[in-house]
């Protein structure tokens, strides 16, 4: 069982104190996850917090995969409803600076390695697929099987998208004179 | 940005809401007790009618049709893998793509070879297909979008195999024009796999690149720039098939298969596959029904 199943188990047999140690764990990760589906900071650590006490309340968590695998499915099915809801319309921040700094800050706390800051800036010029898969296995350590379950595709699929993504970014990385 | 302890508070803080919301949702109005007494009665109704309906009450035998019963499978269209040449020599062993099997078939001319890489061209452009998830709560979010991608016709055009896809809306035509396979391989269990990409072209220019395997579909305009990207499962066309069972065929590691070259040859009668790598090639024709008419390995050494 992985450190947070065990948490989360404590938690379920009354220890409080777990969910902190949970939320210590995922909460900024998974920030920064929803932040690719919706954009701006404020929003995904809104989705974020829902993501984590609707985890606490209801329970419904059985084991069956990582707890982290779990809170990154429940993460992305709500960033796209959220998404949804949207319509597909861009909302321009009135504080989009305060947003960029935090959406920084929470950079540099989640990819603490320059070298992922690096990947990560050139991600963005990929197609939402190939980015979520990317994250999911480079930054958060997931096998393809558990990025697989997130993003609701076979293991094949997925690593046919991370093929293509490296292959795309290597390019992209060369033109900027920095070789992966 | 706020540091964990205060995002902890204010979890804590919507647990308790949550927890408040939950516990006002499942007291028990006094109002309730009617509707639980009715929607009670409603289930034992249901389960008796259901009860009858399985014990074949009501069921009026009558009704079964005549031709119940008689079924015949139909016989599925094969390629022929493992088929014996038309001189009644035996196929080539599979394991040994270097030895030269009897096979005296009419040597292929190679069309336009192609090396790996069907995917070129930047790819990031591409818009998002349609993505319904389940929610890993159990709910799910019914689909009411159509599909983006709709195959309206496969047929011939030129004396090429021809595609015509409605694209969002927009049918075009898109003419074969080469498979390649590309590796993708580092995945986590280390093993090496393969996945034959099939290309086509629109006569303005633009093509698109279908993945066999996994159905994706990339359209790229006349400057090879990628413009929209599919997910979407579309089904496998004949040469992928073929250039696929020479893959599963062949020990690829062995021959070298990074720098395979797939080119595909047609005629009115038949089609052929060449898989070139660095050791020689392999060959295989079929007739139009996907029938085998020879299998050929040639080596280089």
């Amino acid at each position: 069982m992985d450190d947070c199943a065990a948490r989360y188990r404590r938690y379920l047999e009354g220890d409080d104190s777990a969910a902190a140690e949970i939320m210590d764990e995922l909460f900024f990760g998974l920030v920064f996850f929803i932040g690719r589906y919706v954009g701006d900071f404020h929003s995904a650590e809104d989705i974020a917090l829902d993501v984590m006490s609707d985890l606490f309340v209801y329970k419904k968590f059985n084991f069956k995969v990582s707890l982290k695998t779990y809170v990154y499915m429940l993460g992305k099915s709500r960033a796209l409803d959220c998404v949804r809801r949207r319509g597909r319309v861009t909302f321009t921040e009135l504080s989009e600076a305060e947003n960029a700094a935090e959406r920084a800050e929470l950079e540099e706390k989640v990819l603490a390695d320059e070298r992922k800051r690096e990947l990560n800036a050139a991600l963005c010029k990929l197609p939402e697929v190939m980015r979520v898969a990317v994250h999911l296995v480079y930054f958060e350590d997931m096998t393809y099987e558990e990025a697989a379950k997130v993003m609701k595709k076979s293991k094949k699929q997925v690593d046919n998208l991370i093929y293509r993504a490296k292959k795309e970014l290597r390019s992209l990385l060369e033109k900027e004179g920095k070789i992966l | 940005m706020k540091d964990i302890s205060e995002y902890t508070n204010e979890l804590y803080k919507r647990i308790d809401e949550k927890n408040e919301a939950l516990g006002k949702r499942l007291s028990f109005k006094p109002w309730m007790k009617y509707a639980a007494v009715a929607a009670a009665f409603i289930v034992v109704v249901a389960a008796a009618l259901v009860a009858i309906n399985v014990s074949g009450a009501w069921r009026n035998d009558n009704l079964v049709h005549p031709n119940s019963g008689t079924e015949t499978p139909g016989v599925i269209a094969s390629t022929g893998s493992d088929g014996g040449e038309p001189d009644g020599s035996s196929a080539p062993d599979s394991e040994n793509p270097g030895s030269v099997p009897g096979g005296e078939g009419t040597p292929v001319i190679n069309g336009d070879s192609s090396q790996n890489g069907g995917n070129s061209g930047s790819e990031n452009h591409g818009g998002q297909g349609s993505e319904t998830p389940d929610k890993p709560d159990g709910t799910q979010t019914p689909s009411t979008e159509e599909p983006e991608v709709v195959i309206e016709g496969d047929f011939m055009k030129d004396n090429m195999p021809a595609v015509t896809y409605r694209i969002a809306g927009e049918s075009r035509t898109f003419v074969y024009q080469k498979s390649s396979v590309i590796k993708t391989s580092e995945s986590g269990d280390g093993k090496p796999t393969y996945s034959v990409v099939d290309r086509y072209a629109d006569p303005d220019g633009a093509t698109i690149s279908v993945n066999a395997d996994t159905g994706d579909l990339m359209r790229y305009d006349s400057n090879c720039v990628l413009t929209d990207y599919y997910e979407y499962l579309l089904p496998k066309w004949k040469a992928s098939e073929i250039v696929k069972r020479i893959v599963s065929m062949t020990d690829v590691d062995s021959i070298g298969f990074d720098s395979a070259g797939v080119s595909v040859l047609f005629s009115e009668d038949r089609y052929c596959v060449t898989l070139t790598v660095a050791k020689g090639s392999i060959e295989v024709c079929v007739d139009m029904a996907g029938e085998l008419i020879y299998f050929y390995v040639k080596s280089n050494a």
